[in-house]
């Protein structure tokens, strides 16, 4: 049943997104297999009001994924505190990265799937890797093949080879760059655009090791990362210079858009941020003035071919006429075991555990009282043994 | 559209009485009626009501009702076909064999003093934060728990919230609070029902949690009365809830799920009308003050007034936003009501043109945009509010990091005895001490007629409690007892410790003499939280111990002890002294052999 779901999506992108992928093939000329689906990982990592910025950063790279087409279900947006909703909001429901407020970037329809305490340094490893209970939602999950294009974001405090979570504990290069790679060797990814704004970001970057990963951050080795402006209404700073600078790049590009990653990093100047942005490219082996933006911004795909596909018709038919056959069967078994099994129940019956509930009825002097209360105690005792 | 706008206002102007009382009164019934004659009409239905409160607010209720198709239970299929019943929520509910759930999501603080009882008698309103319960059927208590937990984590995706957190030490399941009003149909009679329960007060209610709400509906916000649902309106309000009921309704063997969605909200008008010309509250200027005439009053003196009683408003000064069209899915057309005085005059906006009805109830249908118009000289003569058979507050008491107390305050304002049920559920990490559990005041006989009790068990259950009193006639009455609190394991404690822990509301449901139920505040604990940065002190305390430790263990094992004589002797030999002398005695035997090669090299 899965596998002929994805491959009903595989044909389908096929018939939707064949010519416009045929049309980026030839402006890019690389011939490198292409991936079939955008994939966005967005994180912001401080809480507390006066992180404000950090929210306004990840939301804005939000806005912009979102605008470029790919869907809130393929993004995992990780909120590390409520600043939208916070009572020193002065526009509840409202986050803006600009002090002119023309963009509200909480929206109307956002949907965040790691807030406030989920947003742990456990849950985002989890998340890169999918190692879940059994009961975790689908939602919440990266469910990511070998032909996804993953783009991610982090923001929030960091220093040398750290980034710092909920002001409680810390990710360092290592455990990034080692997730990485069981992402690898477990084929949950065709490419990786690393996007990081904190201080001294570089250096988280450098401790990659797999293959196909592209990394930019936005200052150096001993390099703090700084605020772009203040709001004085909303009375803290609204973003960081390196993502906003990374958003009025972002705000030109349509999902038709011919620039490439090198554009972008080109954009990045000292004079703008204030610190050296950095990038590395050698586990990346494609060319980033070769690698449209929307490779991993947009929702711009192209079809792969698959041999399975020849059989979908069959396989589905086929299928279909499987569980038909096995729906007879648990129907014919069940219906005769099930008939009667219907029962209606009256409601005041439910979770009565006993006589553990003490009535009282005569009028109790204090000393009677306290007896009912050790008596209610101590029955509650007693089946609690009990029920061990 | 102009047709049929036309006879949208003949049939306001000509019956009233239609379109005011005809169909609020087989309200219930149609819903449980089959619709699937008209191919357009889902069984949906949905209402505004709209009710003026003292103080110039405003009580915004949504209502919107959904049924799914019937299901015969006795066999097993795995395809359903959803219409208007959301496609997400369904399979949850069967996979979990959940009959009934219950959500509330809430912010604010209702004034019941003011404002009287809760919408719908406090039935859908749940306490500060998210509360869910569910009637479960099960094989046992331990499969049912299961199934909760798998429920409660899907509900997290679907919801955007930390439902994901609600686990055994936080979950209940009440023995008399909650009780089911209908019968329920247990799918397989070997099965029993469980039902389950949990809150989590500190969790923030914003945009995220409405966007899975509007989506449920039909019309998914773009058209209809959800089109009025703006999370930067709804979440400026003074209090706002939203519930979501969902009940298995059976025919015999056939079932479905009838689901009831509702937002409630208070709406200060003058501050919502304000923030709509500017939302930065600054400073009104001079000639725009409403001074008092009756004092000083000059170009440099003024005393303001308070906020108008003359109002002259619209639904969209608040919302912001306008009623885009009927609902093209329900039944029966969206219906909105306000609920005035006589002193009031409401009147419906479709196109620059104002309608009236003697009921004040309008019906919702075509494609104009609609809008309600509200104007009255005397904002305070609203409807009588309803008033309120208890008045409860509970707070913590005592100081310092090692034992607190709670005391919970019962008002009785009624002329006859409130019998009621008390729920708490307490975190294990309040160790509350059952002997020390009081009931002071109104002469304290006869107070309590049953106790429930289950106590906390470390890390895995909270303290159940449920109490049932009986509040006499015009008195008040304190019910108290102390706790210790405990210490948490070093990675229990949230990043933001400092802040305290949430302890959640607590529940009362009145039995009589009216069904009324009402939340109490949530609380705030806080607990011995240890220095974090204790580590790296303890790292560099004991590095230095180490350090001076180390140190004399070196100097002792490598130095030698020896006598002042004994050292001038050494000194003499190998001292700096005797090293100078060494030197200058090689220097004099290089310079003896020196000069004739210094020559040469010259």
């Amino acid at each position: 049943m899965l596998v002929s779901f994805s491959s009903i999506i595989r044909l389908l992108c096929a018939f939707l997104f064949l010519s416009p992928a045929l049309a980026l093939e030839n402006e890019s000329g690389d011939s490198d297999p292409r991936h079939t689906n955008n994939w966005a990982v967005l994180v912001s990592t401080s809480r507390f009001w006066f992180n404000y910025r950090h929210m306004a950063n990840v939301l804005s790279m939000y806005r912009t994924v979102k605008r470029l087409g790919i869907p809130d279900s393929q993004i995992i947006l990780m909120l590390s505190d409520d600043v939208a909703c916070n009572s020193r909001n002065l526009f509840p429901g409202s986050v803006f990265n600009n002090q002119d407020r023309a963009i509200d970037l909480y929206g109307e329809s956002i949907e965040v799937d790691y807030r406030g305490n989920e947003v742990t340094v456990e849950n985002f490893i989890r998340l890169l890797t999918d190692r879940w209970g059994p009961d975790h939602p689908r939602s919440k999950r990266l469910l990511t093949d070998e032909n996804s294009n993953i783009f991610i974001y982090m923001t929030g405090h960091g220093g040398n080879e750290f980034l710092k979570f909920q002001d409680a504990e810390e990710i360092s290069a290592w455990d990034i760059a080692d997730a990485f790679e069981q992402m690898h060797e477990k084929k949950r990814y065709n490419e990786i655009f690393f996007m990081i704004d904190t201080c001294q970001a570089n250096t988280m970057y450098t401790k990659f090791y797999s293959p196909n990963i592209l990394a930019c951050g936005s200052s150096e080795f001993e390099e703090s990362s700084y605020s772009h402006h203040s709001d004085v209404e909303i009375g803290v700073a609204v973003i960081d210079r390196f993502t906003y600078y990374n958003l009025e790049f972002s705000e030109k590009i349509e999902r038709n858009s011919t620039l490439t990653l090198q554009d972008l990093f080109d954009f990045y100047t000292f004079d703008k941020i204030h610190s050296h942005a950095g990038v590395r490219t050698d586990l990346y082996n494609r060319d980033p003035s070769k690698v449209l933006i929307t490779d991993f911004f947009g929702n711009v795909q192209s079809a792969v071919a698959d041999e399975i596909e020849d059989d979908i018709l069959y396989l589905l038919n086929h299928k279909e006429e499987e569980e038909e056959t096995s729906n007879t069967a648990s129907n014919t078994t069940t219906s005769s075991d099930n008939v009667t099994r219907v029962k209606n129940v009256d409601s005041s019956t439910i979770n009565q555990y006993g006589a553990n509930v003490i009535n009282i009825k005569d009028t109790p002097t204090e000393n009677n009282y306290a007896k009912y209360i050790v008596l209610a105690s101590l029955g509650a005792i007693f089946l609690k043994t009990i029920l061990k | 559209m102009k047709i049929q706008l036309e006879a949208l206002l003949g049939l306001l102007a000509l019956s009233h009485s239609v379109v005011a009382d005809g169909p609020a009164s087989n309200h219930s019934h149609s819903i449980n009626e089959d619709v699937f004659e008209n191919a357009t009409a889902y069984p949906y239905e949905e209402t505004l009501d709209i009710t003026p409160l003292p103080r110039n607010n405003l009580l915004i209720s949504f209502n919107f009702n959904i049924a799914s198709e019937y299901i015969n239970v006795s066999e097993s299929k795995s395809h359903h076909q959803y219409r208007a019943f959301p496609r997400s929520l369904a399979p949850i509910l069967e996979s979990t064999d959940t009959r009934e759930l219950h959500l509330r999501f809430g912010q604010g603080w209702w004034d019941s003093e003011e404002w009287g009882q809760l919408p719908y008698s406090g039935e859908h309103s749940g306490g500060v934060g998210v509360e869910v319960w569910s009637v479960i059927e099960a094989a046992g208590r331990e499969q049912s728990f299961e199934k909760w937990t798998s429920l409660v984590n899907s509900l997290s995706g679907l919801f955007c919230a930390s439902l994901n957190f609600i686990d055994s030490s936080k979950t209940t399941y009440p023995v008399r609070s909650f009780k089911p009003e209908n019968n329920i149909t247990l799918f397989d009679d070997r099965n029993e029902l469980h039902l389950i329960r949990a809150a989590l007060a500190s969790e923030p209610v914003c945009t995220e949690n409405l966007t899975p709400f509007v989506k449920f509906l039909p019309g998914r916000g773009k058209s209809g009365l959800s089109s009025l649902l703006d999370g930067h309106r709804v979440f400026e309000s003074e209090w706002h809830k939203m519930s979501i009921d969902i009940e298995t309704r059976c025919d015999g063997e056939l079932c479905r799920y009838v689901m009831s969605q509702k937002i409630d909200a208070v709406i200060d008008i003058p501050r919502a009308i304000r923030t709509k010309k500017n939302p930065i509250p600054k400073p009104v200027s001079g000639n725009e003050l409403n001074c008092d005439l009756d004092k000083p009053n000059d170009a440099f003196e003024c005393f303001p007034l308070g906020d108008s009683n003359k109002l002259d408003f619209t639904l969209s000064d608040l919302l912001h936003r306008s009623i885009l069209g009927g609902s093209k899915f329900s039944e029966k057309p969206a219906k909105v009501c306000a609920h005035v005085t006589d002193n009031w005059d409401t009147y419906l906006k479709v196109d620059g043109n104002y309608f009236g009805t003697p009921s004040n109830c309008f019906d919702v249908t075509g494609d104009d945009v609609y809008d309600l118009y509200f104007q009255t000289g005397d904002s305070t003569n609203v409807q009588s509010i309803k008033d309120v058979p208890i008045f409860v507050s509970r707070s913590l008491t005592g100081y310092g990091q090692d034992k607190g107390g709670s005391r919970t305050v019962f008002n009785n304002p009624l002329n006859e005895p409130v019998r009621l049920l008390y729920f708490e559920s307490l975190p294990w990490f309040m160790r509350v001490y059952l002997h020390t559990v009081s009931v002071s005041g109104g002469g304290a006989n006869e107070l309590v007629k049953s106790v429930y009790y289950s106590p906390e068990v470390d890390r895995e259950r909270p303290t159940h409690i449920e109490f049932e009193l009986i509040i006499p006639a015009n008195s008040t009455i304190a019910l108290s007892y102390s706790f210790d609190k405990s210490l948490l394991l070093y990675s229990e404690y949230p990043p933001d410790a400092n802040h305290g822990f949430s302890v959640e509301p607590g529940v009362v449901n009145v039995l009589e003499p009216v069904k009324y139920s009402l939340r109490t505040s949530s609380a705030l604990l806080t607990l011995p939280t240890p220095d974090f940065s204790m580590p790296y002190n303890v790292i560099i305390l004991s590095s230095t111990i180490m350090a001076l430790a180390f140190g004399t263990l070196f100097n002792l094992l490598v130095k030698r002890l020896v006598t002042e004589e004994e050292a001038d002797l050494v000194i003499e030999v190998s001292g700096p002294k005797a090293a100078i002398q060494k030197l200058k005695s090689k220097i004099s035997v290089l310079k003896k052999s020196s000069p004739l090669t210094s020559k040469d090299s010259n």
